[in-house]
Parts: structure tokens; C-alpha cells; sequence
């Protein structure tokens, strides 16, 4: 049978569309926009109503490939339920970071990604934020160093602060400190967290996870403390990057 | 006469807005053209004569033109034209797309999980969620490396298969009994133990079909309890209890 052009062109939208199903399916059904993103989320982990509060895209283009790599961060609330949540998208595909679980919290939450701890709660009559980070070194079940970083908050919406700190690679080895005796110059938050949370071993050694506390305390513009929440985050949250 | 009938045929094809057609316009037009010529030849026309005649008869360009417009409207040469790229696109993503997202191994497996459903007994507790509905069971109780290990079955029918390929997560649920709250099990990774005593953990049988997932969670405690409650999302939108007794 002979088609004309009409029949044609729909014979080849239908044909696209099986395609595009296929396709998709393949992919896994990835979600493109942050509303199918966080859609993605309420009905993964069983939520509603999920309300974007922070939107962190950073975007990366190795060389010899076509299209760039976009990570997309994602802070959203449900009532007082707070998740923090990173995808990241090369060309069709979009997938949830699979070496970072969805965060998610009572009241606040805070989650570090790339330099920078967000902390987000009901903070809308917050005039400043400050949040001491504490790494430990814990020895055979002994608390031997801690060191706090207190960080100052930078709002960055409504409901959400941002703390800063500076990310690096550390110049020395394992061989060369013990953690313990690490110079107080190497001992940046990022430094900490990675050297107190090391385990060496022959031939190796390997960053074991590990809760860091954190304490975020809120004061209104004339400076007196609003509000005090003891919070953690996971070191592998701040050292990986 | 070649020059004039050339001349005629560009007329016409002016007229077709739809440029990509033109070509093949004019090579039909030409394929009648020839035929007339030939057949005027083979009456006993002389050359000159049977080309004249034959373009008389091929009538006037700019109505011609406008006939050939009419039926090769250019919206639909562009939306066919856009549908064979589309095709030829999506026909080479098929092929380079990564398979790893969704194996066929995936798609038979939550497929047959889906299909060997069985709706939760009558007696389950029902929450009904934004996107699906949730209930749950009391099980087994038995004896568990010194703990006591009590069951909670667990039936999640979703109203869209978008959550499939990532399945349900239910880590961030929260359990409490009668004796108080209990935390998800986990590995303290500094002490390289599990969670000792009173916890919760996932536990079989486990399977996520497109939009129906089953999952068993068991509780370990101390001794048998009577009731235990799981509210969510972690201060409790919602809280369900499930009582050992009245199951029993």
C-alpha cells in the first residue's frame, strides 16, 4: 500500500513516539525539569507537596566529550520535613547521585556539598547564622582531638543559610603525620575531616564514614540568640568534592 | 524547445512554496512531457511541431503552480520532512543509549512482581498516601540471635509507575513500640559494630514490581511486643499501629 505524505508523517510520529518510549525506558525515566526531580523524590520516598527552596546547579565540560555534565542540588520541604537531594544530567540522562543518599530531616537539616554547608529550617526571622562544625579523632573508643570551625552563615533564601569553607587537597601523607599530630596549619575543616576519619592499613588505608556534630545558632539583627539546634553531618559530606 | 519547456517548468515550480519538492516536481512534469513528445513522434510529427504541442498541453505554469502548491502544502513537507530527522534521530539514540538504567532483566523482573501481586488481607492497617496507599501487617515473632524478632509486612501500591525505577524507599521510616523508640540498624563504621538491641531493619521477602511494592521490615527487640507504631516522614505526617494480639 502506497502512503501519501500525511499518513506518512503519522506513521513517523508514532514511530517516534515508541522510540522516544524505548529510549526512556532506558534511561530509566529520567526526570528533566527540578519539579520532576523532586516529584521523583515524593514518590520514591513515599512524600508530598515537596516545595523547592534552593536550586544549586554546577555545570562541567571534560574535554573530548560532546555535551557538559550538570549536577543539580536540590533543597525542598514538606511541612517541617527538609531533604537535600543531588542529581546530575549528561545529555538525556539524569540520575540521582547514587554515591550520596537523599538527606532528610525533622525541623532542620544540613548537608554539605562542595565547599559550602547548607542549613535550612524556619530561619525567615533569622538575621545572622553560625555553625561550629566539630571533627573528632576518636582513638579505641577514646575522644582524643577535636577542633571547632565555626563558620558565618550567608542567607540564601527564606528558609536556607549557606556556610563556606575552603576545600584543597592536603600537602602531606599519612606517612608523613600521624593524624594526631597533624600541623595546626593543615587543620581545615576539609583537612580534619579527612585525616581524623582516615584508617590506614598495610599497603593502603581508607576514609571511614563518620558523624561530624555541628551546632547552627541563629541571632536577629540586634545580635541576641534566636534559636540553637545541634545538627551533624557525614565527614564523607564535606571531604568528597 | 528544451530551453522553453525548461522555462515553463520553472514557472510552475515557482509557485510551490515548498522548495524541497520542487526537484521531483520538475522531473515528473518532464517524465509527461517526454511521454507526449514520444507519443505525437510516433503519430508522425515532426519534432519541432510534437515539443510545441506537447507544452500547449501541459497548460498554463502559473495554474499548473498553483495546483502543485495546493496539494504539497509546505506545513506538512516540514512536519514530514522533521518526522524522518526525528526518526533517524531516536533510531540512532536506541543504539547508543546506555543500557544500564533499565535492563531487560529489569523490565521482565518488575513485570513479574507486579503481576504476582496479591492484594494485603482485609485486616492490614491502610494509609492512604499522596501518590499511593500503604499497609501494613503484623507478622511472625520468633527468637533472633538472642533478640527478639518481630515481623511487620509491608504492601505499597504507588498510582503511577514514576518511583519504578527507583524503587520505594522507606529508610528514613520511624518505628516505636511499647517500650519507646526504635532506631534503624545500622553499622557504626568508627566501633565496626551493628546497632546492638533495640532497632529495626529490612528484612525479606522484598520485590518492586512497577507501581506495587512489597517489603517485610523486622523489628528486633527485647521481648514480644504487643503494638509497635511507625509514623513518617520522620516527626509523623502520619502514623500507623500494628498490634500483635489483634492480629493473632
Amino acid at each position: 500500500m502506497r502512503l501519501n505524505r500525511a499518513r506518512k508523517t503519522i506513521r513517523n510520529l508514532i514511530l517516534c513516539a515508541l522510540l522516544w518510549a524505548l529510549v526512556y525506558t532506558m534511561l530509566g525515566f529520567p526526570p528533566y525539569t527540578v519539579r520532576g526531580m523532586l516529584d521523583r523524590v515524593e514518590r520514591q520516598y513515599l512524600l508530598s507537596d515537596l516545595e523547592p527552596l534552593l536550586t544549586v546547579r554546577e555545570s562541567q565540560k571534560p574535554r573530548f566529550q560532546f555535551f557538559g555534565r550538570h549536577t543539580i542540588c536540590l533543597l525542598a520541604r514538606t511541612g517541617d520535613t527538609y531533604v537535600f537531594t543531588e542529581w546530575n544530567r549528561h545529555f538525556l540522562e539524569t540520575v540521582h547521585e547514587s554515591r550520596r543518599e537523599l538527606k532528610m530531616g525533622q525541623g532542620v537539616l544540613c548537608a554539605a556539598w562542595k565547599g559550602t554547608i547548607y542549613a535550612a529550617g524556619p530561619f525567615e526571622n533569622a538575621a545572622s547564622a553560625v555553625l561550629e562544625v566539630t571533627p573528632e579523632l576518636w582513638k579505641r573508643e577514646k575522644l582524643v582531638k577535636s577542633k571547632t570551625f565555626p563558620l558565618q552563615g550567608e542567607r540564601l533564601g527564606d528558609q536556607v543559610f549557606g556556610f563556606s569553607y575552603p576545600l584543597g587537597y592536603h600537602s602531606w601523607t599519612f606517612e608523613e603525620y600521624d593524624p594526631e599530630d597533624l600541623p595546626e596549619e593543615e587543620l581545615t575543616l576539609y583537612g580534619a575531616c579527612y585525616a581524623w576519619y582516615h584508617e590506614s592499613f598495610d599497603g593502603g588505608g581508607s576514609l571511614r564514614h563518620g558523624e561530624v556534630p555541628c551546632v547552627l545558632t541563629l541571632y536577629d539583627a540586634a545580635g541576641a540568640e534566636l534559636a540553637r539546634y545541634d545538627l551533624s553531618l557525614d565527614n564523607y559530606e564535606i571531604t568528597w568534592w | 524547445m528544451r530551453d522553453k519547456f525548461q522555462t515553463w517548468v520553472d514557472a510552475v515550480c515557482e509557485q510551490v512554496r515548498f522548495w524541497p519538492d520542487r526537484k521531483a516536481i520538475a522531473r515528473e512534469l518532464r517524465v509527461h512531457y517526454d511521454d507526449h513528445v514520444r507519443d505525437l513522434l510516433r503519430l508522425g510529427r515532426p519534432r519541432e511541431l510534437a515539443e510545441e504541442r506537447a507544452l500547449e498541453a501541459m497548460g498554463n505554469a502559473q495554474e499548473v503552480g498553483w495546483a502543485l502548491d495546493r496539494v504539497h502544502k509546505p506545513w506538512l513537507g516540514w512536519l514530514w520532512e522533521a518526522s524522518r530527522a526525528l526518526v533517524l534521530l531516536l533510531a540512532v539514540l536506541v543504539v547508543v543509549t546506555p543500557r544500564e538504567y533499565t535492563t531487560l532483566s529489569t523490565l521482565r523482573d518488575r513485570t513479574r512482581a507486579e503481576l504476582d501481586w496479591e492484594e494485603p488481607p482485609a485486616s492490614a492497617a491502610r494509609v492512604e498516601l499522596e501518590h499511593g496507599t500503604l499497609y501494613v501487617l503484623p507478622g511472625e515473632i520468633r527468637e533472633q540471635n538472642g533478640h527478639t524478632a518481630a515481623e511487620v509486612h509491608l504492601w505499597i501500591q504507588m498510582r503511577d509507575p514514576l518511583a519504578a525505577n527507583g524503587g520505594v524507599n522507606t529508610w528514613f521510616f520511624s518505628w516505636r513500640d511499647d517500650q519507646g523508640d526504635l532506631p534503624r540498624r545500622t553499622y557504626d563504621e568508627r566501633t565496626r559494630t551493628w546497632t546492638e538491641g533495640r532497632c529495626w531493619d529490612h528484612g525479606p521477602p522484598w520485590s518492586q514490581g512497577w507501581t506495587r511494592f512489597r517489603q517485610t521490615m523486622v523489628l528486633l527487640l527485647d521481648r514480644p511486643p504487643q503494638w509497635a507504631e511507625l509514623s513518617y516522614p520522620p516527626g509523623g505526617d502520619w502514623t500507623v499501629r500494628v498490634e500483635w494480639e489483634a492480629a493473632s
